[in-house]
C-alpha cells in the first residue's frame, strides 16, 4: 500500500468513527448521502462540509458496504493502530 | 424465523438477522391487521418482539393484537414478550432510543423489530424531499438490523406516487419486499428489476383476502 493509500484509509476510518460516534450524526450523514447520491452530484459538497473531508474521500465513503461501517470503538482503535504501523513502516 | 403467515413465508422463507424487509400496503389494505397478525405470528415462533407504531395508538394496536391473538394458535406458545410503543412523531434517533431502552431492560425482547409507517418516519434533520427522507431512513433501518443482528420489518402505506415508491423500490438496503394491493388499485411497478421485489408479477391476494395465522385463517373484508 502506498503512503497515499494509507492516508486515505486513515481518513476513511475517521469518517467511519464520526459516523459511529453519535446517532444524530449518523442520521445526518445518511441523509446527506441519500440526497447527494440520488442527485448524483459528486463532489458531495454538503457531505464534505459536514464531515470535513475531501470529495475523493466522500466518494470512497459512499462505496463502503454498510456492514463495514458498523464498527465498535475498539475495532476502530485497532484498525487505526494497524494503519499507523503500516504508515510508519512505509515511511 | 418465520412470520407464521403462509403468503409471506412462501415468498420470504425464514427471516434472517441483519435483513431489512419491507411490506407496502395500499390504502385499501388494512395495515393494522397485517401488523397484528405478523406480530402474533412471530411471537408464536420466538420469545420477543418490539413493535414501534407511528400511525396506530396503543389502544388500537392492543385491540388488533388481542383480536389476532384470539383467532390464532398463539395461545399454545410459551412466554410472550412484546414491547409495544406508539411514537406519533418518530425518527431514527427516537427508534434508537427505544431500542436502547429495550436492550437495557431485557435484551431477549429484541428478537425482531417491526416499524410502522416507513414513509412517515422523519429524519433528524431537514430533508428536501420525502423520497430522500425515505431513502435515508431505509439506510438507517438497515443499520439497525445489522447493528442489533435482528430482522427488521418496515411496514409502509403506499400511495400510487412514483416519487415516493421509487426510493423504496430502488433501495439497495431492502432485502425483500412485498406489496399488497387490491385488484382495483393500480400500483406503479417498482423500477428496480430485483427478484426480491414482488409486485404485479406475483399473484397477490386481493381484498377481501385471507391470511393465515397458525391453523386458522382470518378473512379480511
Amino acid at each position: 500500500m502506498t503512503l497515499q493509500e494509507i492516508n486515505d484509509q486513515l481518513e476513511l476510518l475517521r469518517l467511519k468513527e464520526l459516523f459511529m460516534s453519535d446517532i444524530k450524526i449518523r442520521s445526518k450523514m445518511a441523509l446527506l448521502l441519500s440526497e447527494e447520491c440520488a442527485a448524483e452530484i459528486p463532489p458531495y459538497k454538503e457531505f464534505c462540509e459536514f464531515a470535513q473531508c475531501t470529495p475523493e474521500i466522500a466518494t470512497m465513503f459512499t462505496k463502503i458496504r454498510l456492514y463495514d461501517v458498523i464498527l465498535t470503538q475498539r475495532e476502530i482503535a485497532e484498525e487505526r493502530k494497524r494503519l499507523e504501523r503500516m504508515k510508519h513502516d512505509t515511511l | 424465523m418465520k412470520t407464521g403467515i403462509d403468503t409471506l413465508d412462501c415468498m420470504w422463507g425464514s427471516l434472517e438477522s441483519g435483513n431489512l424487509y419491507c411490506i407496502g400496503c395500499t390504502a385499501r389494505v388494512k395495515r393494522i391487521k397485517f401488523i397484528a397478525n405478523i406480530a402474533v405470528g412471530l411471537l408464536t415462533k420466538q420469545s420477543g418482539l418490539a413493535l414501534i407504531s407511528l400511525d396506530y395508538n396503543r389502544t388500537e394496536m392492543t385491540d388488533a393484537l388481542r383480536e389476532s391473538y384470539r383467532t390464532s394458535s398463539a395461545a399454545t406458545a410459551g412466554k410472550l414478550s412484546l414491547w409495544l410503543e406508539h411514537q406519533p412523531i418518530t425518527a431514527y434517533s427516537l427508534i434508537q432510543d427505544t431500542l436502547q431502552r429495550i436492550v437495557y431492560r431485557d435484551k431477549k425482547i429484541l428478537q425482531v423489530l417491526l416499524v410502522d409507517n416507513l414513509i412517515k418516519i422523519r429524519t433528524d434533520f431537514h430533508c428536501s424531499s420525502q423520497g430522500m427522507c425515505v431513502a435515508a431512513n431505509l439506510y438507517l433501518l438497515k443499520m439497525i438490523a445489522k447493528e442489533y443482528k435482528i430482522p427488521v420489518i418496515a411496514f409502509t402505506e403506499l400511495y400510487p406516487d412514483k416519487a415516493l415508491l421509487q426510493p423504496i423500490a430502488d433501495s439497495e438496503y431492502i432485502d425483500k419486499m412485498i406489496i399488497f394491493h387490491s385488484g382495483q388499485e393500480r400500483v406503479p411497478k417498482p423500477v428496480r428489476a430485483d427478484a426480491n421485489i414482488f409486485s404485479d408479477g406475483v399473484k397477490l391476494p386481493e381484498i377481501p383476502f385471507e391470511i393465515y395465522v397458525g391453523k386458522e385463517s382470518i378473512k379480511y373484508v
